[in-house]
């Protein structure tokens, strides 16, 4: 049977086979072979974070993993992508953009750990309650730890991207960079447009931002001709 | 600097590393566009324009999320190649190549994409016809494979297209030397990304904690105001 520090590796692979069709299928069985019995040849799809409470059960105990199997993964990638994808990559990627205004080692480093250690423990923690069996799963997952989570992440997450918006405009606001206040001005209204209309807004984020900025350097671009 | 031959090869793995990262290799978060620019730009010595493509890049994508089994851009290929043509061709003109690089590529690898999920469910059902699925270990190494391979093409690709466009960089590009040009082009680039990306950000924040959420931004928002005024108050003193 396979021990936990060879499951958390393992585990890191578990979407090296992604496809439509078994999904994490094929690193699932991959991460599990070699343990006590066969798990089943069933699609396999959940949050890779919080993975390791079913690859723990279904090592541990795989009758009792194969009785769970649905309701389990679909709990867990539930829960899991909000944490991990909702929550917690893009504080990551808040702090990476706080972070660059340091400099481009700081960018980079805040950005990973503020990430990583916290989610290397979800694994770590998921995948120990996991091998312990359904009961711990349950106590963590039900009205546990995990979702508790939730709330003050979000909260966290909402003041990050305040402060980020603050001292990004702070500069402009002191020098008194009216150009540069007016494209502000203009990113808000962009920005509040997006919000109100919800759904996904990076469909049209790309060319938008595009041609912000094209429009901004030609405009530039005369103002400084016509000065000259 | 120029495009020397180790640096191809550390530029190729450190493309590869990113790209496998954002699916296949445990998801640190190095594919973030941020991370991955930064660390081709400091391969090749100028980590500073390979930062504002990171940024822009970073804007544009701020959190891809899988949903629904959504393809989503190889930000990590497209990070790595955008820091590397940024670190290669000189002043703004390198910036902007970047970044257009970088949306390219990001783009173009969603049908990639498409191609290397058919061929991971090939190479899975292959695995499990064989007698207690013997092959398994073999399909996931090649599983990682096939994404690191583009993310290494991806940034040889903007290596050399980048030392082939460019000269030699004259002077150490410095965040003092992008002064006068950070508020034209790229500087407006990326403010134009930044607002777009802040919305995705805040609606993602909204989603989340439900309508308090505004009252937090807002306390942050003076909170980032007041931390400048501090800082600054601080460093002119």
């Amino acid at each position: 049977m396979r021990t936990l520090p060879s499951l958390l590796l393992r585990g890191f692979l578990l979407q090296a086979l992604y496809n439509f069709k078994g999904q994490q299928r094929g690193g699932f069985l991959w991460i599990v072979a070699g343990s006590k019995g066969p798990a089943g040849r069933g699609p396999f799809n959940t949050n890779p974070t919080l993975a390791g409470y079913a690859i723990g059960l279904s090592v541990s105990r795989p009758d009792e993993f194969e009785r769970v199997r649905p309701a389990l993964t679909a709990a867990l990638g539930a829960l899991g992508d909000r944490i991990q994808l909702g929550l917690l990559r893009p504080l990551s990627v808040v702090a990476g953009l706080l972070g660059a205004m340091a400099g481009p080692l700081a960018a980079a480093a805040a950005l990973l750990l503020v990430y990583n250690p916290p989610e290397l423990y979800l694994r770590w923690r998921s995948l120990a309650g996991g091998l312990e069996g359904e009961k711990r799963i349950l106590a963590d997952v039900g009205k546990g730890w995990i979702p508790r989570v939730g709330p003050p992440l979000a909260r966290l997450l909402a003041i990050a991207i305040g402060g980020l918006a603050g001292l990004w405009l702070a500069p402009l606001l002191a020098a008194g960079r009216l150009g540069d206040a007016l494209a502000g001005a203009v990113g808000v209204l962009l920005a509040v447009w997006l919000i109100g209309r919800g759904g996904d807004p990076t469909k049209v984020a790309p060319p938008l931002a595009l041609a912000m900025g094209a429009a901004w350097w030609l405009l530039e671009g005369l103002m400084l001709r016509n000065r000259g | 600097m120029s495009f020397i031959p180790c640096g191809v090869v550390l530029i190729a793995i450190w493309g590869g590393l990113c790209s496998a990262d954002q699916r296949s290799l445990g998801g640190r978060q190095i594919h973030q566009p941020i991370v991955a620019a930064v660390g081709a730009g400091l391969l090749l010595g100028a980590p500073i324009p390979a930062l504002l493509v990171g940024l822009w890049l970073q804007l544009v994508w701020p959190v891809t999320m899988p949903v629904g089994g959504r393809l989503l851009p190889d930000t990590g290929a497209a990070g790595a190649a955008g820091g590397a043509t940024a670190a290669l061709i000189a002043g703004p003109l390198g910036v902007i190549a970047g970044i257009l690089l970088g949306l390219l590529l990001g783009f173009a690898s969603i049908p990639w994409e498409r191609r290397l999920r058919e061929r991971n469910a090939a190479m899975e059902e292959a695995a499990l016809e064989r007698r207690g699925g013997k092959g398994l270990g073999r399909a996931v190494a090649r599983g990682i494979a096939g994404p690191f391979a583009r993310g290494a093409l991806c940034a040889l690709f903007a290596g050399t297209a980048g030392s082939l466009l460019s000269p030699r960089l004259a002077d150490p590009v410095t965040l003092a030397a992008l002064g006068p040009w950070i508020g034209t082009a790229p500087g407006s680039l990326i403010g134009g990304a930044a607002c777009v990306g802040l919305a995705t950000l805040l609606h993602r924040a909204r989603a989340e904690s439900g309508t308090g959420s505004v009252r937090w931004v807002a306390g942050g928002f003076l909170g980032g105001l007041l931390a400048w005024l501090l800082l600054h108050r601080g460093a002119g003193g």
